[in-house]
């Protein structure tokens, strides 16, 4: 039966918080007491859960490696009306907790008057809703600190696009660690967290830099700023990558029966086999991250000759060309260039090249 | 890719068929740096010249290292697929297969040089095997002399026609013209998921003035 708990709680703990963690279970060999591992603010706090096999119906113990959250268990509805019976009883139970937990640290900030204006301002004069935050102050006998503000923000990702994998990529989500090291300290220090869906989107974790904390700057001002910095780069992203998507299906549209390969994910190149008068040749078009506002980079390349032990090949990035128009436009436009250009090509793959 | 060799006769072709596979190697390779190459020589058996790699020059180096080979009244297709299924893992099929892309697909490039080796294939059980998976695809690229009473090309090509039972390959054949064995060498780059079948292909670019609407 404790094996039953055991794997209920491993299945549906995706503790409903800030972050959507999940704890992991470790239990001790005589199977009725465990620990519970769970991310909190940043920090992974660890509880230990002590059932007992003898009977099952009593409900559980807790030890809170903080020694000083003490929640009255009357508080505590679900364990005050633990049934064993239901498979959800430990869940609710730890969710309980956790939100004791979370106000135990948000108390703790009212003590430090820099520390409690942070988090009341997010609260009073942003979008942001208490839901979305969570704070951790780390306690020595002496002081208090580094204390960590958690932060989910609320950007539409709605539009991201698709990260095909077999490993489900999750919701998607970008989360604001910030670091205070003592409450009054100005080398506070922020930390981005993306979903694997939005990094793919972005191209990577490099690809956004967020601004460094301005000293004397305040969470008020700086949390929103991250936020819209954020909800721009999405919709420019989600932009530029309906304008690739758009001239590759428009070169697929033309060019479908002669296609060698397309990125099929970023939509970032294609390329063709394409025969004039006999003569065969292949064509790359590459597109830059700065496409529309760069122009696709085109190459030929020679089947029959080479030019130091590699095929023939001329790289055309200077052509007539507008961001501005459309992918079927555009591809059009790079056919006739594709058509005037070929004739010279073939013969300077020639010249150039041996056979 | 891997390729099989076989090349029968003792001149050009080879060297011809080098040539056109080293072209081959640099184009696929421009096209995505992720692809790699494995080279399979067959004499009286099969056997694996080099193994998996993305080094383009190495498998040229091995392909230049291949000595001509000796006439052999025959080929065994058994041997060759039996060495495949035991060498080269597939990917499993995961999650909804008909969204997901696999993280890679094995294509056998099969080029025959042998314009009177029959191709002998009693065994089927490995072929059958590896062709039941949707990620494996077999191609081929039949080097002649040109048909005549004498040889039996056209014997040699149909059964390679016949291996094509899912519908998904590309089968070429040249006759010993250089141009067209590198055309159809270049048309076997093409990515076995995004390329059309064969019967569809279309290559010639018609002036826009020529075109009418599609």
């Amino acid at each position: 039966m404790v094996e039953g708990k055991f794997g209920v709680c491993n299945g549906i703990t995706r503790v409903n918080d800030v972050k959507s963690g999940s704890s992991t279970l470790r239990k001790s060999p005589s199977g009725d007491r465990f620990k519970i591992y769970i991310p909190y603010a940043g920090q992974t706090i660890t509880w230990e859960v002590i059932l007992d096999n003898s009977c099952p119906e009593e409900p559980p113990d807790f030890i809170f490696e903080d020694s000083d959250f003490c929640p009255n268990v009357a508080d505590i509805k679900s364990l005050v009306n633990w049934d064993i019976g239901d498979p959800h009883c430990l869940t609710k139970v730890i969710r309980e907790l956790l939100e004791h937990y979370k106000t135990f640290h948000e108390r703790l900030l009212e003590a430090h008057s820099r520390l409690q204006f942070e988090y009341s301002s997010l609260l009073d004069q942003t979008e942001l809703s208490r839901d979305l935050i969570e704070v951790y102050s780390e306690r020595t006998e002496k002081k208090i600190g580094p204390i960590n503000f958690l932060i989910k923000l609320p950007v539409d990702f709605s539009d991201i696009p698709p990260y095909l994998t077999k490993d489900n990529p999750g919701e998607n989500s970008a989360v604001l660690l910030i670091l205070f090291p003592s409450p009054d300290s100005s080398r506070v220090t922020p930390q981005l967290y993306l979903s694997p869906r939005v990094e793919h989107a972005f191209g990577g974790s490099g690809n956004l830099r967020i601004p460094a904390f301005p000293s004397g700057g305040c969470l008020l001002d700086y949390v929103p700023d991250v936020y819209k910095l954020l909800q721009n780069k999405v919709e420019k992203t989600v932009q530029i990558y309906e304008r690739r998507k758009e001239l590759i299906a428009a070169f697929l549209s033309h060019f479908g029966r002669s296609v060698l390969e397309f990125d099929a994910d970023g939509f970032f190149d294609i390329s063709f086999l394409f025969e004039w008068n006999d003569f065969f040749f292949i064509l790359y078009i590459e597109l830059a991250p700065s496409f529309p506002q760069e122009a696709p980079v085109l190459t030929f390349q020679s089947i029959y000759h080479e030019s130091k032990e590699k095929p023939y090949s001329e790289v055309h990035d200077k052509y007539p060309y507008s961001p501005r128009w459309s992918g079927p436009e555009m591809a059009t436009r790079i056919k006739t260039y594709i058509l005037d250009n070929i004739q010279a090509f073939q013969k300077q793959s020639v010249i150039s090249g041996s056979l | 890719v891997s390729f099989r060799s076989r090349s029968g006769d003792k001149w050009t072709p080879m060297k011809l068929v080098r040539r056109a596979l080293s072209f081959f190697l640099h184009s696929k390779q421009r096209l995505n740096r992720n692809h790699q190459f494995a080279l399979v020589h067959l004499f009286d058996k099969a056997s694996w010249v080099k193994d998996f790699t993305g080094n383009v020059r190495s498998i040229i180096s091995a392909l230049d290292d291949m000595s001509d080979t000796v006439e052999l009244q025959s080929f065994n297709a058994t041997s060759l697929f039996d060495l495949i299924h035991q060498c080269v893992p597939l990917p499993e099929l995961e999650g909804d297969t008909t969204i997901l892309p696999p993280p890679y697909i094995v294509r056998m490039l099969f080029i025959y040089g042998r314009s009177n080796g029959l191709i002998e294939f009693r065994n089927k059980e490995s072929f059958r095997q590896l062709d039941s998976s949707p990620y494996f695809f077999f191609d081929a690229m039949y080097v002649h002399e040109p048909q005549s009473p004498e040889n039996r090309c056209e014997e040699i090509f149909d059964r390679l026609c016949d291996l094509d039972e899912k519908g998904m390959s590309y089968i070429f054949e040249a006759a010993r013209n250089p141009t067209r064995l590198y055309d159809q060498m270049a048309k076997l780059l093409a990515h076995p998921l995004q390329r059309p079948l064969q019967s569809e292909i279309a290559y010639r670019l018609h002036n826009i003035a020529d075109l009418t609407d599609t």
